[in-house]
C-alpha cells in the first residue's frame, strides 16, 4: 500500500526513548523466563512473571546519558515505577545524609525510604495507614532507621477510626502502632517531638478559639505506647495554629527534659516596643511546665536603614512570628523570624543567644524581593544556616552577620543541605529537587520507587 | 504448522530468539506507545514473547508475524490495564508523580521522548493513538490495522482520519494542548 504521509507522520517512523527499548538484556531476561515455563497453559500474570525474574532492571537516564544497572534481590511481586518525585500537599522530605532519607509522599499517605540519595526508593508505609485510610499529619525522622508518625483519620474514612502513632526502627520494614484516643477529634492539629524514648505530642484544638486549655501536651516515655497529659500549653491556640509542618522546628528538645517552643504568630509590636505575648518558651522538666523567655528581643525596625532597633517607635514592623527554632543546648539556640510592613515587604531575621536567652544577637536582615509563605530556615548548626526566601537561597556561615544569596530558577519552599554541595528541596508544586553544586542549580530528582507485594490486592 | 516451526532458524537461533531479534523493537515500541512507561513496556514485551512462544504452534500464518505479535501486544496491554494491581500502580504513579497543572507523568514522558511529534502522539486518546502508531510507525495497511484492532477496515480508516486530524490541529496550533486528550 502506497502511503502518502505528511512530514510530521514520517517523524513517527522512528521512535527513540531515552533509557528504554528492546535491549539485549531484556531479551536474555525473556529467554530465561521462557526456560522456566512449566506448561503452555500457565497463567502469565504479572506476579508470576516477577517471581520468575529475580533481577529487576533499573533503567534511568542520567544527564542525557544512559545508565543501566541491575538491582539484585528485588523481591517477587514487586514493581518499579519511575519519574520525578512529587510529595503532594502535606508531603515532606527528610534526608538523614547524602544517601539515606525518608519521604512522605502522596500528601502524607505513603512513606518512602532511600539508601542511595533518592534515586531509588522503597515503600515503607505502615499497613494500617493504608487499610484505615489514615494520613500522616506530623512526623519525626530520627535517623535512617527510626521514624515516628502521627496519623489522623481522613475525611470520609471509617467512622470511629482514631488517631494512631506509628514507629519503626528498621527503616519502615516493620512498624509498631498505638491508638491516640486522647486527640480531641479528626480535625485536630498535632505536633510531634521525640527525644530518645520520650515523645511529646501537642494536641491543638484550634477550633475552640483563644483558650489555653484547648491545647494539651502529652508525653510518652515508652516509645509511644502509653501517653499521659503533661499540662496545658502556655500559649493560645491561635498562635499554635501555624505550628504545622511549615514550621518544622517550632518545638525542639535537646534532651529528654529540656526543650524550646516558639510560636509563629505574634501581635503587632507596639510603638514602645512592648511585647505582651511571649513567643519563645522553655521547659526543663520534660514539658510539664513552660516558662516564657521574656528577654526575647522586641522587634522594631527602622525603615530608614533597615536595621534593628529595640524599644523605639521608629519604623515599626509587624512581627510575623518565629519560623523555626534550633536548640543546640541549654545556652545556645536560634530563632528564625519574619517581619512585615506594608509598602516595605518582608524581612527575615535570625536571632541567636549563647547565654540561655539572657541576651540576643540579630542577624542582618534578609530582604526577599517577593514573599512566599514557605520562608524556611535550615540549620546545620548555630552559625551555618540556609534560608529560602523569595526566589533566592540565602546562606550564612557566621550566624547571620553576612549572607550570600543564590537566585533560584525553581521556587523552592524548603531546602535541606547534606554538605556544602549536596542538598535537597521541594518546590511549591511539591516536586523534589536536588543540587550537587551547593544550590546554584537544581534538577528535579528522577526517582524509581519499588512498590511492594502487599500493594497488590490480588 | 507454524511457519516458525518450519523455518530454519538463522545462525542456529531458536524460534523465540529469532522472533525477538526480528520483532523485539516493534513489540517494545508498540507497548511503550500504549502505556508510556518504560518498565511496563519491558514487562509487556516479555509477556508478549512468552505468549507467542507458547502459541507458536497455533500461529497459522494467516497474518504476518508482525501483525500477529502487535495484536498480542495490544491485547496484553489491555490485560495489564485491567489488572487491579496495575490500575493501582498507575494510580500510585499518578499520585506519586502527578503534578497539578501539567502532569509529572507527561513531563516524564517528554523527558524520555524528545521528539515533539511523538510527544503529541502519545497524548492522543488510546483509540486514536494506537491506530496512528500502527499506521505511521509500524507501516501497517489499514487492513492490517483492522486485524490488530479486531475491527473493520472502515472503522480503522475512520479512526486514522480522526487521529491525523487531531494531530494536525495540535501541530498547527503550535501548542501541546494534548493534556486534555488523555
Amino acid at each position: 500500500m502506497a502511503k502518502q504521509q505528511d512530514e510530521w507522520e514520517s517523524r513517527l517512523s522512528d521512535l527513540h526513548v531515552q533509557g528504554g527499548g528492546f535491549s539485549e538484556v531484556l531479551m536474555q531476561r525473556i529467554l530465561r523466563a521462557s526456560r522456566k515455563q512449566p506448561s503452555r497453559n500457565r497463567s502469565l500474570r504479572w506476579k508470576s512473571l516477577s517471581a520468575a525474574v529475580a533481577m529487576v532492571m533499573i533503567v534511568g537516564a542520567v544527564g542525557g546519558g544512559l545508565l543501566r544497572q541491575h538491582h539484585q534481590g528485588a523481591a517477587p511481586g514487586t514493581l518499579t515505577v519511575s519519574g520525578p518525585l512529587v510529595l503532594g500537599n502535606g508531603g515532606t522530605l527528610h534526608m538523614v545524609d547524602a544517601s539515606t532519607g525518608w519521604a512522605l509522599a502522596q500528601g502524607g499517605t505513603q512513606v518512602l525510604h532511600t539508601n542511595n540519595g533518592g534515586a531509588y526508593w522503597t515503600v515503607g508505609t505502615p499497613r494500617q495507614l493504608m487499610s484505615l485510610a489514615l494520613k500522616v499529619q506530623d512526623e519525626v525522622f530520627i535517623n535512617g532507621r527510626e521514624a515516628w508518625l502521627a496519623a489522623q483519620p481522613t475525611d470520609g474514612s471509617n467512622p470511629g477510626t482514631e488517631w494512631m502513632l506509628f514507629r519503626t526502627t528498621n527503616a519502615g520494614k516493620d512498624w509498631t502502632s498505638s491508638i491516640l484516643p486522647f486527640v480531641h477529634d479528626a480535625s485536630a492539629q498535632v505536633k510531634l517531638n521525640v527525644s530518645g524514648q520520650t515523645a511529646y505530642l501537642a494536641d491543638l484544638n484550634v477550633r475552640q478559639g483563644v483558650n489555653a486549655s484547648n491545647v494539651k501536651l502529652y508525653q510518652s516515655t515508652d516509645g509511644g505506647v502509653q501517653w499521659h497529659v503533661l499540662s496545658s500549653a502556655p500559649v493560645n491556640p491561635n498562635q499554635f495554629s501555624k505550628v504545622t509542618r511549615d514550621v518544622p522546628n517550632a518545638i525542639d528538645f535537646w534532651s529528654a527534659e529540656n526543650g524550646l517552643m516558639a510560636t509563629p504568630v505574634n501581635p503587632v509590636v507596639n510603638a514602645a516596643g512592648s511585647q505582651t505575648t511571649p513567643v519563645v518558651f522553655s521547659t526543663s522538666d520534660g514539658g510539664r511546665t513552660w516558662k516564657p523567655i521574656r528577654s526575647f528581643p522586641l522587634a522594631v525596625w527602622s525603615a530608614k536603614d533597615r536595621s534593628i532597633y529595640q524599644g523605639t517607635g521608629a519604623g515599626m514592623y509587624q512581627y510575623n512570628g518565629a519560623r523555626s527554632i534550633y536548640a543546640e543546648n541549654g545556652q545556645s539556640f536560634a530563632v528564625g523570624t519574619q517581619y512585615y510592613r506594608d509598602g516595605l515587604g518582608w524581612v527575615d531575621v535570625l536571632w541567636t543567644t549563647h547565654d540561655g536567652g539572657d541576651s540576643w544577637q540579630a542577624s542582618r536582615g534578609v530582604w526577599p524581593s517577593a514573599h512566599i509563605i514557605g520562608d524556611a530556615y535550615d540549620f546545620e548548626d548555630m552559625t551555618h544556616v540556609d534560608l529560602i526566601a523569595g526566589q533566592r537561597l540565602y546562606r550564612t556561615q557566621d550566624g547571620g552577620r553576612q549572607w550570600t544569596s543564590i537566585p533560584l530558577k525553581v521556587q523552592l519552599q524548603q531546602v535541606q543541605f547534606m554538605n556544602s554541595k549536596v542538598g535537597y528541596g521541594w518546590s511549591l508544586q511539591d516536586i523534589v529537587y536536588k543540587t550537587v553544586d551547593g544550590g546554584r542549580t537544581w534538577q528535579a530528582l528522577q526517582t524509581q520507587i519499588q512498590l511492594r507485594n502487599e500493594d497488590n490486592p490480588s | 504448522m507454524s511457519p516458525f516451526v518450519n523455518h530454519k532458524p538463522h545462525h542456529g537461533q531458536d524460534p523465540l530468539s529469532e522472533l525477538m531479534h526480528t520483532y523485539g523493537q516493534d513489540v517494545w515500541n508498540f507497548a511503550f506507545s500504549l502505556c508510556s512507561k518504560r518498565e511496563l513496556a519491558d514487562d509487556i514485551t516479555q509477556d508478549v514473547f512468552l505468549k507467542a512462544f507458547r502459541h507458536l504452534d497455533t500461529f497459522r500464518g494467516q497474518s504476518s508475524a508482525k501483525t500477529w505479535l502487535l495484536s498480542i501486544t495490544r491485547n496484553t496491554v489491555r490485560d495489564y490495564m485491567r489488572q487491579a494491581f496495575v490500575r493501582r500502580v498507575t494510580l500510585v504513579e499518578q499520585l506519586f508523580f502527578a503534578g497539578e497543572a501539567r502532569s509529572a507523568e507527561s513531563e516524564a514522558v517528554d523527558a524520555i521522548v524528545t521528539d515533539d511529534v511523538w510527544q503529541l502522539a502519545l497524548r492522543l486518546p488510546a483509540k486514536l493513538r494506537e491506530v496512528l502508531i500502527l499506521y505511521a510507525h509500524h507501516q501497517l495497511s489499514t487492513a492490517e490495522i483492522a486485524q490488530v484492532l479486531h475491527t473493520t477496515e472502515g472503522a480503522a480508516k475512520a479512526r486514522l482520519h480522526r487521529a491525523r486530524t487531531k494531530m494536525k490541529e495540535w501541530l498547527e496550533g503550535g501548542g501541546k494542548d494534548g493534556e486534555t486528550a488523555r
